[in-house]
This record gives C-alpha cells, sequence and structure tokens, in this order.
C-alpha cells in the first residue's frame, strides 16, 4: 500500500515539476471569486421521534468563501481558496440536551488544485486536474442522484442535501486527480479519488464516466466507480481481523439474531474435529468444543455502475417562447451501489439500485431553475452511519448497517449507546431520585422496525434558484432527502460536522431552506 | 408566563417571513444586470494585556485566581464588499483570532495553556438604499451583519442589544465585536432616516446565547439636531418569538430539575423560582413562580458635542469634548425574590471624549452604574437554559486543620461602579494604535476553570489594561 501511496506522490510530484519548467515568471494573472451566504430553515416533519425529535428544529447559517484563481501561461491554471461558516447542533426534543446545542465555525478549502489544459480553457478538449477540486458530472441534479461518487457502496448510503458540496461547483469535493477529454459529441473523465468523507479514510477509488450527446437536446452518460480500489489498510477495508470476531461469534452462537446485528463477518458454529473426525471433548465442561467458522467476510470496497439521461425537449423540437435555459429539461440518473451480491446482507440487487428522475418546471425566466426531482432507493436499512463511526470507540468501521432489532438502550448504560450514539447515564430528580435511561423501546411497528424500513424508499425535493443582478443569488429548497442533521443526541456520533442517522424515516417528512447569497 | 407568543403566531409569522422572501424574490427578479465594483477591507492585529487587580479570587472554587494573569492575541480578516448598482451592495468576509483558550487562573493551576483558534464571518449581507447610502430615505440589509447604534460608546454601555433580560447580563470588555466591523446581528434592519431623525427597526435570531434562533424584535430611533445634540431611544422585545417556547419560558415543567453548573450543584431553581409565602399570616408555603428568557429592554441615550453647540474653538480633535450617556431596562417585569425592583434592572453609563488636541483620536473616559443584585454571571443560562440567576456563592474559610472559621458569601454590590479609559489614535492613515485601562465586564474563566461566565473584578477597584496594535485598510 505505502509503495502505491509513494507511487502516486511520485506521480503528482513529477506534474508539478512539468508545470514549473512550462511556466515562465512575470507569466501570471489572477482573479479572485467570493461567495457569501445566509440561509435560514426548518424541519417541518420528522416521523421517527423514538430517539430524537426533531420536528420544529430550525438550522440557521452564514458563510462566506473567497477562491484565487491564477493563469500560469497557456495552458496552466491554479486555483485555492478558503471558507468558512457558522454551524450548530440541533436543538432535538428541546429537552435538558438542548443545553449542548452551541455554534462551532467550520472552515474549509473551496479548491487547491493545478490544472493542465489543452485547448479552450472553459471548455478543452484535454485536461488533467490534481488536488482538491470540484466534480459534478450531472450538473443536472440539484439535491437527489450523483451516486457515482457520493456515498459508500457496502453499505449503501446515499449522500444529499440543500447545497450538498458536490452541486455546489465552488466548492472541492474530491481530493485526487482527474482526466478530461472530449471528443466531439463524446467525453469521457477517469477520477481517482481520494476517501475523506467515510471512514477508512484514505482509501482510493478509481472512476470513470463517458457521456455522449447523439443530438442537440439528449444526453446519455454511464460510468464505474471501483470504490476503494486501494486500501490506505487493508485491514480496516476489510475487516477480517480475528481478533474482531468475537462479537459476531458470540452472535451467531446465542442464534436467532439478525444480519444487522453482525459487525463484521456472519459465519456459523463447528464443532471442532479431531483428524478421525470425531468431536474433540472439552475437558473442563465435558461437551464438544466449538469454533467460529466465518462463511462471509464484509467489506467496504465494491464497485459502483451508474447511467444517466437527460433531455431538453427545447433544443430537440426547437420550441420557441420565454422558456428560460433550464426549463422543460428532464433527467434521470441510476446506479447499483456494489454489483457483487453477498452475504444474507447484500443478497438483493433491487434494494442496491437508487433511481431519480428530476425536471424542470417552466419557470418562463422568473426564475432560472425550478427543479423537482423523486429518487426510489429500496434499500433495507436506515441511513445512519454510526457504525461506520465507531472505530473512535475502539471499534473498526462496520460494513454492515445499524440493526434497531433489540434496540435496548439500558445494556448499554454509561456507556456509548451504538444506535444513538448517545451518551447514556442515569440522572436524579430534585428529590434524588434516580432517574435511569429508558429502558427497551418499542421498535416493532415503527419506521425504525427493520421489517418496516420501506417507508423511507422514496424521497422528493423541490429546489428553486434565481440569480439577478448576476451576483445576488437566491436559493430555496423544500425536500424530503438524505439529509443527516447533527441532533444534540447523537454528537458523539458525528461524522464530519453532520449527524449520523437521516432525518427522514418516511414520505411525509419535510424540512426547508432558504438562503441568500452574494457571489463574484 | 414571559413574552413569548403561541404557536399559531409563530406559523403565521414563519409564513409571512417565507412569503415576503418570495416578494423580495419578485422584486429582484426585474432587474438589469450589469458588473460590480468591489473594494477589500481588512485588518490584521496584535494585542496584549494583564490583569492587576482581581479580588474575588472564591466564588468559582479552587483555580479561581486572575492576578497578574497576562493574555495576548492575534487575529485578521477580510471583507470584500461590493457595489452591485442601483442601490444595491453585498458584503462578505472571513476572519480568525488565535488566542489562548483561557486564562490561566490561580499560580497552582498554572500550565500552559494551549492556543486556540477562533474563525469567524465578518459579515454575509445585502443591502439595498434608497436615497443617499449615508442617510438613506430607506435602507434594507439582510444577513449577517455589523449594527451599532452609538458609536459614542467604547467599552461600557450598547445595552439594547448585548447580554440578556432575564438574568440581566450586561457584557463590555476591550474592542468586543460590537464596536468593531464584525458581524453582530443575524436577522434584518430597515433603516429610514429624515433630516436629522432616523429609525431602525432590527430583526434579530439570537446567535450568541443559547436557546438559539429565538427571533428578537427591536425598533430605534434618534434625532440630531443643531449638529452638536444627538437623543435616542430603543425598544427590544427580546426573544419575543421562541424557537421552543418550552425552553424559553420552561413554565413547571421542567426537564431536568439539577442544575449542571459545576460550581452551584445544590441549585434547585432551574425552570421556576422557589419563593416564600405566608398564608393565614403563619404557615409558610413555597410557591413556585414561572417566568422566560424573553423581555422587553428599554435604552435612552443622549450625545452632546460642546465645541459645535458653543463654537469653541482651539486645537481640539473632532471628537474631543463630547459627553454620552446611555440607560436601560433590562427587563419591565418584576419576578419575585431575584427581580423585585426595576430599579436595580438599570444600568447607565457616561462618557466623556477628554481633550486629547490632535495627539490622539479618542481619549474616552467611561463609567457605570449598575446595582445588580444578582450574581453577574449566566453560566446557569448556559447550562440550564434558566432565567434565575445562579445563586451567590457562599465559600467555608477553614484554618491549618481544617476546620470552618467563617463563611463568606458573594458581595455583589461592590461591582456596582464600572469604569474604563481607552485610547486610540490612527497614524499613517492605516496603523492604528490603541489601548484600555478598565474594570468593565470581561469574563475570562481559568485553566483548572472550565469557563463560569462570571465577571473577573467584582470590586471598584479591580482593574486590567490592554493594548493593541492594528493595521487595517
Amino acid at each position: 500500500m505505502h509503495t502505491r501511496t509513494a507511487g502516486f506522490l511520485a506521480i503528482v510530484g513529477l506534474a508539478i515539476a512539468a508545470m514549473t519548467a512550462a511556466v515562465s515568471a512575470g507569466d501570471v494573472t489572477y482573479r479572485i471569486t467570493g461567495q457569501g451566504w445566509a440561509e435560514t430553515g426548518r424541519i417541518v416533519h420528522a416521523t421517527d421521534t423514538l430517539l430524537v425529535n426533531l420536528n420544529g428544529n430550525a438550522m440557521q447559517s452564514a458563510g462566506a468563501q473567497f477562491t484565487a484563481y491564477a493563469d500560469i501561461g497557456e495552458n496552466w491554471e491554479g486555483a485555492f481558496g478558503i471558507g468558512g461558516y457558522q454551524a450548530h447542533h440541533m436543538q432535538g426534543s428541546g429537552t435538558v440536551s438542548s443545553r449542548s446545542m452551541h455554534f462551532y465555525f467550520k472552515n474549509f478549502i473551496t479548491e487547491s488544485r493545478m490544472t493542465y489544459f489543452r485547448g479552450d480553457k472553459a471548455d478543452p478538449y484535454f485536461s488533467l486536474t490534481f488536488g482538491n477540486f470540484n466534480y459534478d458530472y450531472n450538473p443536472d441534479i440539484k439535491n437527489l442522484g450523483l451516486y457515482l461518487f457520493r456515498g459508500t457502496v457496502y453499505p449503501g448510503f446515499l449522500v444529499s442535501g440543500f447545497m450538498d458540496p458536490t452541486v455546489d461547483q465552488t466548492k472541492g469535493d474530491i481530493l485526487g486527480l482527474k482526466m478530461h477529454n472530449v471528443l466531439g459529441k463524446f467525453s469521457q473523465d477517469v477520477i481517482f479519488a481520494n476517501e475523506r468523507q467515510f471512514p477508512p479514510a484514505f482509501d482510493w477509488s478509481l472512476g470513470y464516466v463517458a457521456k455522449y450527446r447523439p443530438i442537440d437536446g439528449i444526453e446519455l452518460g454511464a460510468g464505474f466507480n471501483f470504490y476503494r480500489l486501494l486500501s490506505a489498510n487493508s485491514d480496516l477495508t476489510t475487516p477480517d481481523l480475528t481478533e474482531y470476531r468475537t462479537r459476531d461469534s458470540t452472535l451467531t452462537a446465542q442464534g436467532d439474531t439478525h444480519p444487522y446485528d453482525h459487525y463484521y463477518t456472519e459465519g456459523r458454529i463447528d464443532t471442532v474435529r479431531d483428524a478421525a473426525n470425531l468431536p474433540i471433548i472439552d475437558t473442563a465442561t465435558g461437551k464438544a468444543k466449538v469454533r467460529y467458522v466465518p462463511t462471509t467476510t464484509y467489506t467496504h470496497r465494491g464497485v459502483k455502475v451508474m447511467g444517466m439521461a437527460s433531455f431538453d425537449p427545447k433544443k430537440m423540437f426547437g420550441l420557441g417562447g420565454n422558456f428560460g435555459e433550464e426549463d422543460l429539461r428532464l433527467y434521470a440518473e441510476c446506479a447499483m451501489i456494489g454489483v457483487q451480491n453477498y452475504g444474507s446482507v447484500y443478497n438483493k440487487p433491487l434494494q442496491r439500485i437508487p433511481v431519480v428522475v428530476g425536471f424542470n418546471i417552466p419557470a418562463l425566466r422568473f426564475l432560472d431553475v425550478v427543479s423537482i426531482e423523486a429518487e426510489w432507493y429500496g434499500a433495507a436499512y436506515r441511513n445512519n452511519v454510526s457504525k461506520l463511526t465507531q472505530q473512535k470507540y475502539s471499534e473498526l468501521p462496520s460494513p454492515i448497517p445499524v440493526s434497531y432489532n433489540t434496540y435496548d438502550p439500558i445494556k448499554n448504560r454509561g456507556g456509548v449507546d451504538p444506535v444513538t450514539g448517545r451518551l447514556l447515564k442515569d440522572s436524579t430528580d430534585a428529590g434524588g431520585n434516580v432517574i435511569q435511561v429508558p429502558g427497551p423501546i418499542q421498535i416493532r411497528g415503527t419506521a425504525l422496525d427493520i421489517e418496516n424500513l420501506t417507508q423511507d424508499n422514496w424521497k422528493w425535493s423541490l429546489f428553486m434558484q434565481k440569480t439577478v443582478r448576476q451576483h445576488i443569488r437566491f436559493t430555496a429548497q423544500v425536500a424530503n432527502d438524505h439529509f443527516r442533521p447533527q441532533p444534540t443526541h447523537t454528537k458523539y456520533a458525528d461524522l464530519d460536522g453532520t449527524g449520523a442517522t437521516e432525518f427522514s424515516s418516511s414520505l411525509s417528512d419535510w424540512y426547508y431552506m432558504v438562503r441568500l447569497g452574494y457571489f463574484f | 408566563m414571559g413574552f413569548t407568543v403561541t404557536a399559531s403566531v409563530r406559523a403565521a409569522l414563519t409564513r409571512t417571513a417565507v412569503a415576503a422572501m418570495a416578494c423580495a424574490f419578485s422584486a429582484l427578479a426585474a432587474w438589469a444586470e450589469d458588473g460590480i465594483k468591489i473594494q477589500y477591507h481588512g485588518a490584521g492585529w496584535i494585542q496584549g494585556g494583564r490583569i492587576e487587580k482581581a479580588s474575588d479570587t472564591l466564588s468559582d472554587g479552587k483555580g479561581q485566581n486572575f492576578n497578574d494573569n497576562w493574555t495576548q492575541n492575534s487575529g485578521g480578516q477580510i471583507t470584500a464588499v461590493a457595489d452591485l448598482g442601483a442601490g444595491w451592495e453585498g458584503g462578505l468576509g472571513l476572519g480568525a483570532i488565535q488566542s489562548p483558550g483561557v486564562f490561566r487562573g490561580s499560580p497552582e493551576y498554572d500550565k500552559v495553556p494551549g492556543l486556540t483558534w477562533s474563525p469567524y464571518v465578518t459579515e454575509a449581507r445585502l443591502t439595498y438604499t434608497l436615497g443617499d447610502a449615508a442617510h438613506p430615505a430607506l435602507q434594507v440589509t439582510a444577513g449577517s451583519f455589523h449594527f451599532n447604534y452609538n458609536p459614542d460608546v467604547k467599552n461600557l454601555g450598547l445595552y439594547l442589544f448585548r447580554g440578556l433580560v432575564y438574568p440581566g447580563i450586561v457584557i463590555s470588555g476591550f474592542e468586543t465585536k460590537d464596536v468593531l466591523p464584525i458581524a453582530n446581528i443575524y436577522g434584518l434592519n430597515v433603516r429610514h432616516e429624515r433630516g436629522g431623525f432616523r429609525g431602525d427597526f432590527i430583526l434579530n435570531s439570537e446567535t450568541d446565547i443559547n436557546p438559539y434562533f429565538d427571533l428578537s424584535f427591536a425598533y430605534l430611533a434618534s434625532y440630531r439636531f443643531l449638529n452638536a445634540i444627538e437623543i435616542g431611544g430603543g425598544v427590544n422585545w427580546y426573544r419575543a418569538v421562541a424557537q421552543r417556547p418550552s425552553i424559553t419560558s420552561p413554565g413547571k415543567a421542567c426537564p431536568d430539575p439539577n442544575s449542571n453548573v459545576g460550581v452551584n450543584a445544590a441549585d434547585k431553581e432551574i425552570c421556576f423560582i422557589l419563593d416564600t409565602t405566608l398564608v393565614g399570616g403563619t404557615v409558610t408555603k413555597i410557591d413556585t413562580v414561572t417566568g422566560s428568557l424573553s423581555g422587553v429592554k428599554l435604552m435612552g441615550r443622549f450625545s452632546v458635542d460642546p465645541k459645535t453647540l458653543f463654537g469653541l474653538g482651539g486645537p481640539f480633535g473632532p471628537k474631543d469634548l463630547i459627553f454620552y450617556s446611555e440607560a436601560a431596562v433590562l427587563g419591565l417585569k418584576n419576578y419575585p425574590k431575584y427581580y423585585e425592583k426595576i430599579i436595580q434592572r438599570i444600568p447607565v453609563m457616561f462618557g466623556v471624549n477628554l481633550p486629547a488636541f490632535g495627539y490622539l483620536d479618542d481619549l474616552s473616559l467611561e463609567f457605570e452604574y449598575f446595582a445588580n443584585p444578582n450574581m453577574a454571571d449566566f453560566e446557569k443560562e448556559l447550562e440550564d437554559n434558566s432565567w434565575i440567576p445562579r445563586p451567590k456563592a457562599v465559600t467555608e474559610i477553614t484554618n491549618d486543620s481544617g476546620a470552618v472559621v467563617r463563611t463568606i458569601r458573594t458581595n455583589t454590590r461592590s461591582d456596582d461602579w464600572k469604569w474604563s479609559l481607552y485610547l486610540d489614535k490612527v497614524v499613517a492613515g492605516h496603523l492604528k494604535v490603541s489601548g484600555q485601562i478598565a474594570n468593565d465586564h470581561m469574563r475570562t474563566g481559568g485553566f483548572y476553570l472550565r469557563p463560569t461566565q462570571s465577571e473577573t473584578f467584582s470590586d471598584t477597584f479591580d482593574w486590567y489594561w490592554m493594548m493593541k496594535v492594528a493595521y487595517y485598510f
């Protein structure tokens, strides 16, 4: 692995050396762009209130960013920038834990990249970019979709939300390398990306996207992503270490467990036999010795494939009228999140295929775009990444979804609850009486029931945007998407400032956000 | 109890806000497009100072002794302001301060505090101005922006938007964000001017002190006449619309009857006051008094420039001799036990710019009187969302053999007077040197202590000094 990393760094070093040689001193021009915004919104309805009640929670943020672009010679461009915004925890149920809610500041790198290009800089026929940059292969998408480079494979957690960095093309979402090539109506991109969002970190993925415009108004595309092709630490990417099998072997020995209860493997309990195939008797117990034999080892590695299409009837049929540039465009994207069936968790391919369809409702230039998107994804588990993030609690990131089947907070009293991430401790009331952590919560029949996790299969989003005076932008969104707020209750399971669990568990859940921004 | 509004009103306000944004959106849509002009404003600074005397070394427990504590920080910020034409202006910027995480506190716990970075957004706003930008007939600003209604104030004052109502917390310090070009309001400002009159409506979403996102509505008016006298007043309906009414005005349904403030564990008055009342003249009964973090602030102020008023000549600087004052009522409503007298909720400050004859730009001496009988910290508010003050600390003094020889109850009246001497001078147009010697509402915390939000100075003769060198453009 270290050899692979060193090889990559050598490539980068050579590229820098080549760039340096190509540029002559005094040949650099700069321009600076900036963006500032204030946004506010509210979670209007959240069905699942068993663990934390987000109904009515307000959201608010203000942020700013600067990026400097440098034209370095005829064929090189560099960009770097910084930004930051105020963020906060959710108030949750508004009970005692809401005191944990404080504002904090998140800073980020907008871009940090070098690009070598041939042809027109705005539309080069060849370019090579390395560093931290934005890559949005499907700019029609306003919220849902972009499955190829967002989210994980096993489990197939999807990512979306209001102004996610992937759809905000001024913010870098890929760290690595991109090769772009245009051949007439055909274009292709090779992406070599380093994993930074989800543990285990620093694995390398290799992706490819090809797009073709057979006629004006139609675009077809497809791609694949060898997710975590190169591991930074293969023991983390595929957790097959013997010392981590204790929990799975105990569960297997207990029997009657749900596959989501496991962490890294599935297996069976075998009797230990001697050379004559006779059971070996444990002299201490007088019973036959048994052992745990893994039959399936789960891995974070997997392959995504993606198909996309976009249809613009205005261009195809030469429609006149007062339509805006984005009006009437119909688009779709689908993916298979993991082409391999395995184990009892990932044995149904249809549950790994998200599909999004979007349509830009005619705004007749009154707005830049009014986009409605709908998504179906039949994954039979909640979009809860807390089992991925538990490595901070001496666990390896688990490639198996969270189980709610046996949820019983009292089991974890005094520690961190693996489902909610809450620190569970008893308290006392005014009379000095001990208030214990809650007992078992009735899961069956609720949105958390693993037998009932189809209520969140449909997602939807209505997105609006208008730019005026070329520099003021109003953006609004009403949606039921994969937004993971950071409630106070789940702050222990946070991931890069976001919460672990998607707020939505049913079709009726929704939130809205409005943003007023200015940019130059 | 308290000044909160119903859920239906909140919903109506939300709908109104969204509708207003939609209307604004519609109006924006009609604009023509053209280019912009961008101006960059930046500042970088270093500052340092020392607490020379802090009398109270007991109320917050061991570790609280800030005598002779040094502090320092450095920082920088940059803001881009774009003239978008046709009366529109946008501002965005970032800044960061590097400082010790906390003060060191007592020598026995004097370890090396780590440096921390505190980044912030200087502003993120859009402004529309109708008429002259300096004296607009109408000006609307939305987003995160700076608002200072009383630029005479260098340290003490600015009560209308700084601090809390219940408990009545007053905030000040050396060059806080309220007197620098750093955003302190998140929401909306509608300004209108006519002649010497200026009116400002402010809608502010709470971002300083939890519970967050409560909406406050304020209106301020001022009138300037004779080119030398300015009078002003304002009202702030603080936390008028609660994000969570059950937090802002908790009633008797207290989610946690125990205080989470470490030095205050025995405190049982979290959501309501436990008052005693006599029944039939003989029987004492516990009365639970509910209340709210929400309340109404009133403010009045004036400023007089005798140089202009009386046509004084001489080598005075433009700010010399101006004297000014501000007073406020922190909460109109009385509650038993802690908020019984309105006079004890009225801070008053007055200041005068001593003649500096051009050698300094400002040499401001300010005094403040605030007869708050309660502890002047808001850790209990931060931890418990409580509108009730923290109980006065009672410290046991022991002899060498550990026997308690006496107890000390925090004296909350010895800090009624505050004072501040501030000076600054700009040289070469872009280099500013400033300093302050003061006994104000600085809150330190300590290395061993978690920051308690207690005021550092508990006696009139406590003091510290700070110096700052800044470069700006």
